[in-house]
């Protein structure tokens, strides 16, 4: 029974991070690339799930021994502007995500209920304005994260379906072993778009702040990637669940969120409710977190690391959660107008965010690899050289795939 | 399987399973080596026992008339840390004004096992006293 109690211990946090961090963005993409290239790009979805998780780790090394949070580090160790330009690429990528997640909501209630989407474009962020002003919400948290827990329904329908054809299970282990290539002109696009989707920049800040609060010790870092692994088993699980589901029940081509939640079909007519419960839910998670990260990052920029109880309470979380709201509904409003305007789709709107999500999301990961490198006692020469690798593997996808974007690749 | 399909599963093997595995068993092993290595420094460090003695080259724990005759300088002495206090209060004979550490060039690099060397002090001392008034 202890050990059960353990093992739930070591389960929570990274499981309760992964369900949250699994929004509109994930959903639409994976939904996606799953319909249009079957089982083909799964190992793209690991292999980009496994590098985020690779770089949660370097950031936990960096929390625990430089016991200071990124900004702070990366001001004293690279100055100011350099600084400024990390967290300047950190409020793109989560004011883009906001403002997708804004416009996902609102697309889904439009889809289910019928709502003209920008009525909930703008109810939708004044109830998470008032969400974010409430100095408590742990309890609301737990039930967010619990109804997030409906997207599960993606797992649950992929065992059913390699249930009945058993035989599609050796085409998904191949692919997942085996990196297959895809011939279409669109493929380098999409593949910066899965990378996009599958990063969440702010989860790197959060996970250093989280650790110096906790005063996680050495010893304790093991427990700590354990956490990071259970979350990258469920993120990664998820992810090819969704794209699986996808590729066996969704349209070829998918264009609305009505096509999105045809992938559940075979949840019958829960299928649109479960759908709205899980986005609505989700998204209300992650856009609360980024209000805070974006407290949190400015706090340490203008001042030094700070406990995030006294961030909340503090003015400048307010005047962050008007001026990052504020910004990303506008955002959101440009962005849906001028794509429905000249004949895009919701999964252009999808694409563009991931894309522009995946551009920005470099920067922080790089210097969250060079502050890696400052760290003596536990870095190790390999992962040295390969954490500069990936960060450099990372700007060749981005180059790639906005030539590809441009039509120059 | 061609060159280019090879490449491909190499890539995909060094560029993401192996390193995140790789630093997970290295820090782990990191870990448990700086363990031990803490544990085999406590072991030597924290002062369980300590003996009176007047004269401090010389120290034997049974012999009770040390105690008895120890006027000046009372010393405590262990196998690495806390040693000779050379002068006392005057209100009461057994308190040290003084305490000198003697510590070793491993300790000096390692700031936690030298803070609880220092945090260890006011316990030995205020047990010392409490055993001589008892004497």
């Amino acid at each position: 029974m202890k050990s059960f109690k353990k093992f739930i211990g070591i389960l929570g946090p990274g499981l309760i991070s992964a369900v949250s961090g699994l929004e509109i963005t994930n959903i639409g993409i994976f939904t996606y690339v799953g319909s249009l290239y079957g089982f083909k790009i799964l190992w793209v979805i690991v292999l980009a799930s496994i590098i985020i998780a690779l770089l949660q780790q370097l950031a936990v090394e960096v929390g625990v021994v430089m016991r200071e949070g990124v900004i702070v580090k990366s001001k004293k160790l690279f100055g100011k502007i350099l600084t400024l330009t990390v967290l300047s690429s950190l409020y793109v990528a989560n004011v883009v995500t906001i403002a997708i997640n804004i416009i996902g909501v609102s697309f889904t209630i439009n889809a289910i209920a019928g709502i003209p989407w920008f009525l909930t474009l703008i109810s939708f962020p004044l109830l998470i304005f008032a969400l974010a002003l409430r100095k408590e919400y742990c309890y609301l948290e737990r039930i967010l994260t619990a109804l997030s827990f409906v997207l599960s329904a993606y797992i649950i329908l992929m065992v059913l379906h390699f249930i009945q054809y058993p035989f599609s299970l050796k085409d998904l282990v191949a692919s997942l072993i085996i990196p297959l290539e895809v011939s279409k002109s669109s493929y380098f696009v999409d593949v910066l778009a899965i990378f996009g989707a599958a990063a969440a920049p702010y989860a790197l800040i959060f996970q250093t702040s989280s650790i110096i609060m906790k005063g996680l010790k050495i010893h304790e870092i093991p427990r700590e990637f354990l956490d990071i692994s259970v979350g990258l088993l469920f993120t990664s699980l998820a992810s090819i669940s969704i794209a699986v589901v996808a590729a066996a029940y969704a349209p070829q081509y998918i264009s609305t969120i009505y096509d999105m939640i045809l992938a559940l079909k075979p949840l019958g007519f829960i299928a649109p409710t479960l759908f709205c419960i899980g986005i609505l839910a989700s998204s209300t998670l992650a856009i609360e977190a980024i209000i805070l990260c974006n407290a949190y990052m400015f706090y340490e920029y203008s001042a030094e690391t700070m406990n995030l109880k006294d961030i909340v309470a503090s003015k400048l979380y307010y005047k962050t959660a008007i001026a990052t709201i504020t910004t990303s509904v506008i955002l959101a409003f440009i962005h849906a107008v001028l794509r429905l305007e000249y004949g895009g789709t919701f999964t252009d709107l999808i694409k563009d965010s991931s894309i522009i999500i995946s551009l920005t999301s470099w920067i922080p990961a790089l210097f969250v690899v060079l502050l890696y490198w400052e760290v003596k006692p536990l870095a190790s020469s390999f992962i040295k050289i390969v954490s500069a690798l990936i960060v450099g593997s990372l700007i060749v996808v981005n180059v790639i795939g906005i030539l590809g974007a441009l039509g120059l690749g | 399987m061609d060159l280019w399909l090879l490449l491909r599963i190499a890539v995909y093997i060094m560029g993401g399973i192996l390193p995140f595995l790789y630093n997970y068993y290295y820090v782990k092993k990191k870990v448990k080596k700086g363990r031990q290595a803490k544990n085999s420094s406590e072991e030597n460090l924290v002062v369980n026992n300590f003996y009176y003695s007047s004269d401090a080259k010389d120290v034997s724990a049974g012999d009770k008339n040390v105690i008895k005759e120890s006027i000046e300088p009372i010393t405590i002495v262990s196998s690495t840390s806390i040693a000779s206090p050379h002068a006392y209060d005057d209100r009461s004979g057994s308190t040290p004004l003084y305490v000198v550490l003697l510590v070793d060039h491993n300790v000096m690099k390692n700031p936690d096992a030298l803070s609880k060397i220092v945090l260890n002090v006011p316990k030995i001392v205020d047990s010392m006293e409490s055993r001589v008034h008892r004497e």
